[in-house]
């Protein structure tokens, strides 16, 4: 037995990051963005990732009640999700054409008004934020303390750590093996600034 | 200052702008020289940005749960996962029923001593099933099926060792050969046994025999001079039967037949 939500009870529910909320976005929306993806030459991961930075965008707008329903929440997150993989269909293609594309075409905006959706930075923090997940429990848990200002002689009690000096040297290590793993990933590497500071 | 103290500390402060004048200057002549301190420094923004957004890093980890948990449905839909427990639904009744039937069976004719022949009188053999519920030995595959479904029958069907090592052996009077039946049978309940033979030489006087699985007599032709004689199991009972043939009171030949 499906529970069906309105679409004013969705966005409540996913302003409190519900669980039953996100599942039945998963259900009832990955078919849309499936849809779109696959049809634009996309793979089963596209669909899933420009999935997740749908909900996330769609999260967002809700926390800052931007989302001004004019229309019903399906049709909102496939446009959302249309934007999303566009965009980046086009930066990929930009990517790979880059001598071509600034004569042959122009940049195009895709469908509604999607100048708060910075499809680039939704990829970037998926992916840094993928290389966080798969870092040991310990690292992750330092680094999200650490991050929440929590002092440091409250984390090394937290955390069994003898004193604040290992604190600062655990958080050194795995900010820098993250630093790594990111480094060495090649879907990273769109993200990362060589040039001058 | 080595260089890993660089990676390790100094990127971190820098951003943090922990660093004193002294290393602020000695990191930004790095940073000039080295691009690949430039893309470490600019990861290192990036991820500072990023956790500290705790929000967003509870938001995307229940997304990952999210998706792991459809993943997990996708592979086994739930109409998949129904018609499997159907079928195994199915398979076990089965296999259910067919354990009642035969340990009913054990448990009507054969009480004590399960999975194990039984002597019975030191000459008879009961249908035993073993401690798998099968019936193996001196049985015929129509004497196991009537085992389980007509245990009263079941024991007409068992083999006696006297005669069972007899049959089929070769015949003892050369001057007589027996062209049919052949000596192992099996028959529908009425249906006639023909007995032909051939003999060299003079007509010699034939006596069939039919004996039941305990070795009883049951009945036996008169001599015959013929090189015929057919048999009416009209009157028979279903089970196990041997016949023997003697020839001047010698026994000539032994066969069987399982009537149905």
């Amino acid at each position: 037995m499906v529970t069906r939500y309105t679409d004013e009870d969705v966005i409540h529910g996913l302003q409190e990051k519900k669980r039953s909320y996100i599942n039945y976005l998963y259900k009832e929306f990955f078919p849309v963005v499936r849809s779109i993806v696959e049809r634009n030459s996309g793979t089963l991961q596209d669909v899933e990732d420009v999935f997740q930075d749908t909900i996330f965008v769609l999260y967002r707008q809700s926390l800052s009640e931007k989302i001004d329903l004019h229309c019903s929440l399906k049709t909102y997150f496939y446009a959302i999700s249309r934007n999303i993989w566009l965009q980046r269909l086009e930066r990929k293609y930009r990517l790979l054409y880059k001598p071509d594309f600034e004569v042959n075409e122009e940049k195009a905006r895709y469908g509604q008004d999607d100048s708060d959706i910075l499809e680039y930075e939704l990829e970037r923090r998926r992916l840094f934020q993928q290389h966080f997940f798969a870092m040991p429990a310990d690292c992750q848990e330092l680094l999200r303390l650490f991050f929440i200002k929590t002092p440091l002689k409250q984390i090394a009690s937290m955390m069994h750590y003898k004193n604040t000096n290992y604190v600062k040297t655990r958080k050194y290590l795995c900010k820098n093996m993250l630093r790594k793993k990111i480094l060495n990933d090649p879907k990273c590497n769109p993200f990362i600034n060589y040039e001058q500071l | 200052m080595n260089n890993s103290e660089i990676k390790n500390d100094w990127i971190d402060r820098y951003n943090e702008n922990a660093l004193n004048p002294y290393e602020l200057k000695r990191f930004n002549e790095k940073l000039n020289r080295n691009p690949v301190l430039r893309a470490e420094v600019s990861v290192d923004r990036c991820l500072n940005e990023i956790l500290s957004d705790q929000d967003a890093l509870d938001f995307y980890q229940k997304i990952g749960r999210a998706r792991q948990r459809q993943k997990r449905h996708i592979k086994a839909p739930p109409l998949l996962l129904l018609a499997a427990s159907i079928i195994l639904l199915i398979v076990a009744t089965g296999l259910l029923l067919r354990l009642t039937k035969v340990f009913s069976v054990e448990k009507k004719t054969h009480p004590p001593v399960a999975g194990m022949k039984k002597m019975n009188e030191g000459t008879r053999f009961l249908i035993q099933p073993n401690s798998y519920g099968r019936y193996n030995g001196n049985v015929t595959p129509a004497g196991r099926r009537y085992a389980i479904l007509n245990p009263q029958v079941a024991s007409k069907f068992n083999s006696l060792r006297e005669l069972e090592i007899l049959v089929g052996g070769t015949t003892r009077n050369p001057a007589f050969i027996l062209t049919s039946p052949i000596v192992r049978q099996r028959l529908l309940l009425g249906s006639p046994v023909k007995f032909n033979w051939e003999s060299s030489g003079n007509a010699i006087p034939v006596v069939i025999s039919i004996l039941d699985n305990q070795g009883n007599c049951i009945y036996q032709s008169t001599a015959i001079l013929g090189n015929s004689f057919l048999l009416d199991t009209a009157d028979f009972m279903k089970g196990l039967y041997y016949w023997r043939i003697t020839v001047e009171d010698e026994l000539v030949l032994v066969g069987k037949m399982a009537l149905y």
